[in-house]
């Protein structure tokens, strides 16, 4: 509980902190950044803060309205979304009638996952807006007084899902705030919010999670093994809901294939190397291949720590073994060199070279360095 | 928990909290009903957040407690009941609920007590003197003209002015507005303005039966006490719109009808009128109003003169009959006054007498014509 339930944002949080404890709290916050740095834990977070009966700088976790926070289902809160389009939404002043049952049965069970973890991504089928219906229900909300006596708060999630009509409906709630109401708006495309409702938030900016923020937190909350933590932490970037995901067996069935591909490089079996290029890897998608070339990196820069005797600091240590044997082939050959080209061809994917291509450019120039410098 | 109840009685408090029940509402609790038990008195509360509503029930009780009961199927399953005596036995622990009827036994899983939304902290700022009739009077002149408007929420309710001795009550969606001044209500509060959602007053004015009656104010809330119900709603803490300065009082031209046969009127000839702009003209001479109505899509028109006393220029003004109907619906008196000036400014319309200790004010905004 408290500010610890957000990963990693050192800057935004001491921010917010400041901000509550010189009781200067702006009307409208919005938190942008990449997906999955935690922009709405923080509004979550922020918003338990700010409704906790005992009024410090950091949400106690016992009071009443805490354990209601707990469960996102505190009175004076509300956690808006997309939801699926009903029939009248086409027709502009019928925007009354309540969601239909089954978004409302699929609403509840999201925001229970929500509310036991404020990383995970709220999926409703079919919604594609947050609808003007659902701006007009907080425009209601905020204008009678609050159902018990405190703020009242509502964090609009993923704010660039608002169609048009909801912009221009919230630009007007934004204009002029009703007393004691806070609204924290969260995107990761603040391109996409209206300019106008951009300049009436205090933006804070969420930045990428560091690699050991990452890796902390799933030994912490999934009681993920520190190695695996470590590689799924590098490989996404972070993005801590990326991160999550990688932690599925696939990536180590990925990491097989590299060190597989890897072995087939250097004993120059040249059908070994085709197969996987020419049948599973050209159907991969971007991403999926961004990642398979960070595994490689990762392998060699285990290789290079071993080498150079920093054995300690490797990030698959379940493959030392195997690191260790390569180290001792390979170890005098210009490892940083094949780090460089492995990184270079990541940067030819995201350019959207022809990923075969890649690929053999790839083993070519890697078995080049690596046996080049293995014969002087 | 346990106690026994009579099933016509529970049906008709079951019946009362279950106008409060949200549908489909994102919070699950709020889907049932809160069951409370001390002594012989069962309360049963249901709220949505804007309103709570606690009916009573004389019961015979035997062990004291509360539960949450799913609020749909306990009152469906009371409903189906004829005229009996029901046993209630509940597992406070396992939240298991037993009814036995004569017809069999029943069993419910209850929710706990946590899960409900506490009862609003009210602090009432003393009581107002308020017959349910009055307030059920009140209720029924002003709530037609209140604002379904979302994006100006003061005026999706009434304003109640609280004086002295008076209560001012104000309704308007900013094309036709009533103000009614009853006299004789004593409120505690020197000057107290709340706006009340016209939703709360819909299930007041139901709920309203006759006899003694107790509202009261307090912070953001509003409490109105009727028999052994009791009804908490949120208020509409906006500013209301500065009423005062769109009512005119220098409207001198005054047209006086009978309030049947020009509703009468009016009626028939809006079957005649545009379905887009639902426009109807009057026509004013010093002894003739000329209604007419026409849609130009469909070709029909229609025309009806009835007499009147007018002491103004001869002039045309358009009308959304739906106004009007309303309007006119809403008065009492035989004859009304509409005051006019001219044909694009408001119009007030009062009634020829006013009722005692009351005072009515309605005012309608006509609608351009084209030349």
């Amino acid at each position: 509980m408290g500010w610890n339930s957000v990963i990693g944002q050192a800057r935004a949080k001491s921010i917010l902190r400041r901000a509550i404890e010189e009781r200067r709290i702006p009307h409208a916050y919005l938190f942008w950044g990449p997906a999955g740095t935690g922009k709405d834990a923080l509004a979550i977070e922020l918003a338990r803060t700010l409704l906790c009966d005992a009024g410090g700088t950091e949400a106690c976790g016992i009071c009443a309205s805490c354990k209601r926070m707990t469960a996102l289902q505190h009175p004076n809160f509300q956690f808006v979304v997309a939801l699926p389009a009903s029939r009248s939404e086409s027709a502009p002043d019928d925007g009354k009638d309540a969601p239909a049952s089954d978004v409302v049965e699929a609403l509840r069970g999201e925001m229970e996952l929500k509310a036991a973890d404020p990383y995970c991504q709220i999926t409703i089928p079919k919604a594609a807006f947050i609808t003007v219906k659902s701006i007009r229900d907080i425009r209601h909300e905020s204008s009678l007084s609050s159902f018990e006596p405190g703020r009242k708060i509502f964090i609009i999630s993923d704010a660039e899902k608002m169609n048009p009509p909801a912009s221009n409906a919230l630009l007007k709630i934004l204009e002029e705030p009703p007393a004691d109401t806070f609204f924290f708006l969260t995107t990761a495309r603040m391109d996409q919010l209206l300019p106008t409702i951009i300049s009436r938030c205090q933006s804070i900016r969420c930045e990428l999670l560091q690699d050991d923020e990452i890796a902390a937190a799933l030994t912490e909350r999934k009681g993920i093994p520190a190695d695996r933590a470590q590689v799924a932490a590098r490989l996404a970037n972070g993005n801590y809901l990326r991160a999550c995901e990688l932690l599925s067996d696939e990536v180590t069935k990925v990491r097989d294939e590299v060190i597989q591909f890897l072995r087939d490089t250097m004993t120059g079996n040249i059908a070994g190397v085709l197969r996987p290029i020419e049948e599973e890897w050209k159907e991969l998608d971007r991403a999926a291949v961004e990642d398979l070339l960070s595994l490689l990196l990762i392998w060699f820069r285990d290789a290079l720590l071993i080498a150079e005797q920093f054995g300690d600091g490797i990030i698959s240590t379940d493959q030392r073994n195997a690191l260790e044997r390569f180290a001792a082939r390979y170890g005098k050959a210009d490892l940083s060199e094949a780090l460089r080209v492995t990184e270079h061809s990541l940067e030819l994917v995201r350019r959207n070279v022809y990923l075969p291509l890649i690929f053999i450019s790839l083993s070519i120039q890697i078995k080049r360095i690596l046996l080049h410098v293995r014969n002087t | 928990m346990k106690f026994s109840a009579h099933s016509n009685e529970l049906q008709k408090a079951l019946s009362r909290a279950a106008s409060v029940l949200p549908t489909r509402s994102t919070h699950p609790a709020l889907e049932n009903l809160l069951f409370e038990v001390k002594g012989n008195m069962l309360s049963i509360t249901a709220t949505d957040m804007d309103i709570s509503m606690t009916c009573g029930v004389v019961v015979t009780g035997l062990t004291d407690g509360a539960v949450l009961i799913p609020g749909k199927r306990i009152f469906d399953a009371v409903k189906s009941l004829t005229n009996q005596q029901m046993m209630f036995t509940i597992d406070i622990e396992s939240r298991k609920i037993k009814m036995a009827t004569e017809n069999g036994e029943y069993v419910l899983q209850g929710e706990s007590v946590d899960e409900f939304p506490k009862k609003p902290d009210f602090k009432g700022e003393g009581e107002i003197e308020i017959t349910a009739e009055t307030l059920r009077r009140i209720i029924s002149k002003t709530i037609f003209s209140v604002s379904a408007d979302e994006l100006r929420p003061a005026m999706m309710g009434v304003l109640f002015q609280f004086k002295e001795s008076e209560l001012c009550s104000v309704a308007t969606d900013g094309h036709r507005l009533v103000k009614m001044i009853t006299k004789g209500i004593k409120s505690p509060m020197s000057a107290k303005d709340i706006i009340i959602p016209a939703k709360a007053l819909n299930i007041l004015s139901k709920l309203a039966e006759d006899g003694a009656a107790k509202m009261e104010v307090g912070a953001g809330h509003i409490l109105f006490q009727s028999g052994l119900t009791t009804l908490v709603s949120r208020l509409i803490e906006e500013p209301y719109p500065n009423y005062q300065s769109v009512i005119p009082s220098d409207n001198t031209k005054e047209l006086m009808v009978s309030k049947d046969q020009m509703l009468a009127s009016v009626r028939r000839v809006a079957l005649f009128s545009s379905v887009t702009t639902h426009q109807i003209r009057m026509s004013l001479t010093t002894s003739e109003l000329t209604i007419t109505a026409e849609d130009v899509d469909f070709g029909s028109e229609a025309k009806e003169t009835i007499a009147c006393e007018y002491n103004g220029d001869e002039m045309e003004m358009g009308f959304n009959f739906g106004y009007i109907v309303d309007i006119l619906t809403h008065m009492e008196s035989d004859e009304v006054i509409f005051k006019f000036s001219s044909s694009t400014r408001a119009g007030v319309v009062v009634p020829r007498t006013q009722r005692e200790n009351e005072n009515v004010l309605m005012l309608v905004m006509p609608v351009r014509l084209n030349p």
